[in-house]
């Protein structure tokens, strides 16, 4: 039996049929949040407008409606070359990374239940930046002595290896521990300055030319992006979505602390286990695609959270609004100064480090008050 | 040493209607050196209402955070219907046992009706999310706790009382037998007490709910509890009927308190007027 929306509520109390309704098909159903689809939407059509727009932005420019008529296969062979082989695989590469880490934010938010929480603070973007660096500068001259090892194994498996290693241990760390509250940021800040000081050490070491490409990898850049790239995240994101359908239902009850959700029946070591690791797939494949791009994760739950007017921030919409920044970002990181193209980190955090000092200033009203 | 607590029942009743019986056997817990509970034995029959009562930091809350396993025991076993409660899944005993911890925090934003449709959490699976058997229960909820009006409304806006009454309303919405209650009416004044304990026996008396709850309030603990567990140093001291629990002698060895036990004319229960502190030699 199939009845899309539930009937209407009597008496005084519509609250299920305002905010929310549900959908049902056969033995699966499943509560809809009205301004949250609607967010969805409007994200969805944006990124996807100012990804064809990107894509037609450049040395050679072509115009958006013509953009459109060169993927539907009616371009010249030139066009044809600038477009899908040059510029769309850098535009999907912005929106996958953009997804992934507005997801592993919103993951990693309410997990930990801590507004200000993101997986830089898993140890990610650290143990990412200490094994891409290591190969960029160890292997990055013939008169390395670990040359050979480390060119062989290339800057992306650098920092999805660095990146798995930090985080892993970040959990143990924390293993047993409540993961809410200030001490996993503790540990996380502690891991991370570890390996920042790490990073440093190697970069004063490096040749000029070395420490300069170590800084554009750190400040996390898209140049030069190619299907490749986009083929391993998208491998990550067709794992780790999946995972996370089972799992979503469950945030909403974490997001009430760990002794009401068990309470309420959630095995919280299996469940937050889950999701931190998912979370951390997520961004290990980005950073490893693109470097650590900055405040994506942080701030992009925080904007689907504020828009959907949700008390938690809603996975898909988080994804969405990630993916519409870091290419949007890109855009404007590719043609302020063009010629010289600004990596993307460069452009989120400037986005991104005010809405923090916000965040921050708002939260501390909020504790005086 | 254990007190002598309700004979321990045979082998349960094997009536499915019957709610399950709580029950622990030697529990103990410790936080690092300090015992918190110390090898505490009891039987928590069906259908009654339970106060544990104690000074601060006498293990009372520890006690019920334990038998609602949100506390991992270091000694002896919580048993549900006569399994252990460690062993069973913990959403198969969500589906029987509540427990509302003390001063719970609920996320900025959210609305009363979130909170409670939360409490239907255990019955549903990931692909299953919301049916409309959860719907009348979460709406029946918010109507038995006086909530329906509130239920658009978010917490925050709510006062004390008003924010206690809608977190119940999610613990009664979970549709367990028991309910177990950690200082339910603590930040609140004596009218929403009041209020709260009303409530709550109402539940208990209308649905039948099996009530164990830490009161700090004597007087509150002696006229809404059928039965008594009194609390010093992780170990039970005195359980039984409010009448025989709440002595001026009893009060001053639970708390150290000398006080007179009147005896209130509308409800029979024991009134708690204190006086000083006992320890003291001359207070008087």
């Amino acid at each position: 039996m199939s009845s899309p929306t539930r009937p209407a509520a009597s008496g005084a109390s519509t609250f299920l049929a305002a905010p929310s309704r549900s959908l049902r098909f056969g033995r699966f159903s499943t509560r809809l949040r009205p301004r949250h689809l609607v967010v969805v939407a409007i994200a969805t059509l944006l990124s996807l407008a100012v990804a064809v727009v990107s894509a037609g932005i450049g040395d050679f420019t072509i115009a958006p409606g013509r953009v459109l008529e060169v993927l539907a296969g009616q371009g010249t062979r030139r066009e044809e070359l600038v477009i899908i082989t040059i510029r769309l695989p850098r535009v999907l590469v912005a929106l996958a990374v953009g997804l992934a880490l507005g997801i592993s934010g919103a993951i990693v938010q309410t997990t930990a239940r801590n507004a200000l929480a993101s997986p830089d603070l898993l140890g990610v973007t650290a143990g990412a930046s200490v094994g891409a660096v290591a190969v960029i500068i160890l292997g990055g001259h013939n008169d390395g002595k670990v040359s050979g090892l480390l060119q062989s194994i290339g800057v992306p498996t650098g920092a999805l290896v660095g990146g798995i290693a930090a985080s892993a241990l970040v959990l143990l760390l924390l293993r047993g521990r409540a993961t809410s509250g200030l001490q996993p940021i503790l540990i996380g800040v502690g891991v991370s300055a570890l390996l920042g000081g790490l990073v440093s050490w190697m970069m004063v070491s490096a040749s000029i030319s070395d420490a300069a490409r170590a800084n554009v990898w750190l400040t996390g850049s898209l140049n030069g992006r190619s299907w490749n790239e986009l083929w391993a995240l998208l491998a990550v994101l067709a794992i780790s979505v999946p995972l996370l359908i089972p799992l979503a239902s469950r945030l909403g009850t974490l997001d009430l602390g760990g002794d009401v959700a068990r309470g309420l029946g959630v095995p919280m070591l299996f469940t937050q286990g889950a999701l931190l690791l998912v979370a951390i797939a997520l961004a290990s494949a980005t950073t490893a695609a693109a470097g650590p791009i900055g405040f994506v994760a942080l701030v992009c739950p925080h904007l689907a959270r504020l828009a959907s007017a949700a008390s938690r921030p809603p996975l898909v919409a988080s994804g969405i609004i990630g993916a519409l920044l870091v290419v949007s970002s890109d855009l404007v990181a590719r043609t302020v100064l063009a010629p010289i193209q600004l990596p993307v980190g460069a452009i989120t955090a400037l986005v991104g480090a005010p809405f923090l000092l916000w965040l921050l200033i708002r939260s501390r009203r909020e504790v005086r008050r | 040493m254990t007190p002598s607590s309700p004979p321990t029942p045979g082998p349960h009743s094997t009536d499915v209607h019957e709610s399950p019986v709580l029950e622990t056997r030697g529990l103990t817990v410790q936080f690092g050196t300090t015992t918190a509970v110390s090898d505490v034995t009891l039987t928590v029959a069906p259908g009654s209402i339970t106060a544990v009562i104690g000074p601060n930091g006498c293990g009372k809350s520890t006690l019920l955070r334990a038998m609602g396993r949100l506390t991992t025991p270091d000694g002896g076993t919580v048993l549900l219907d006569g399994h252990s409660i460690a062993k069973l899944p913990t959403r198969e005993v969500a589906k029987s046992l509540g427990i509302l911890p003390q001063s719970p925090l609920a996320p900025e934003g959210m609305t009363v009706g979130d909170l409670v449709s939360r409490g239907r959490d255990p019955h549903r699976r990931w692909y299953d999310q919301w049916s409309s058997s959860d719907e009348t229960v979460v709406l029946e909820s918010l109507r038995r706790t006086g909530m329906s009006e509130f239920a658009d409304r978010q917490l925050d806006s709510l006062s004390g009382g008003q924010r206690q009454r809608a977190w119940i309303a999610m613990a009664l919405a979970q549709g367990t037998d028991i309910l177990l209650l950690d200082e339910p009416t603590t930040f609140l004044d004596v009218v929403h007490q009041l209020d709260v304990l009303e409530l709550v026996t109402e539940l208990h008396r209308e649905q039948g709910i099996t009530i164990v709850m830490v009161l700090h309030d004597l007087s509150m603990a002696a006229r809404y509890a059928d039965r008594l567990i009194a609390m010093r140093s992780g170990r039970v001291i005195a359980d039984g009927h409010p009448t025989d629990v709440v002595t001026a002698a009893m009060m001053e060895t639970v708390f150290e308190l000398e006080c007179e036990v009147l005896s209130d004319a509308r409800t029979g229960r024991p009134v708690v007027v204190p006086i000083g502190r006992a320890a003291a030699e001359g207070a008087r």
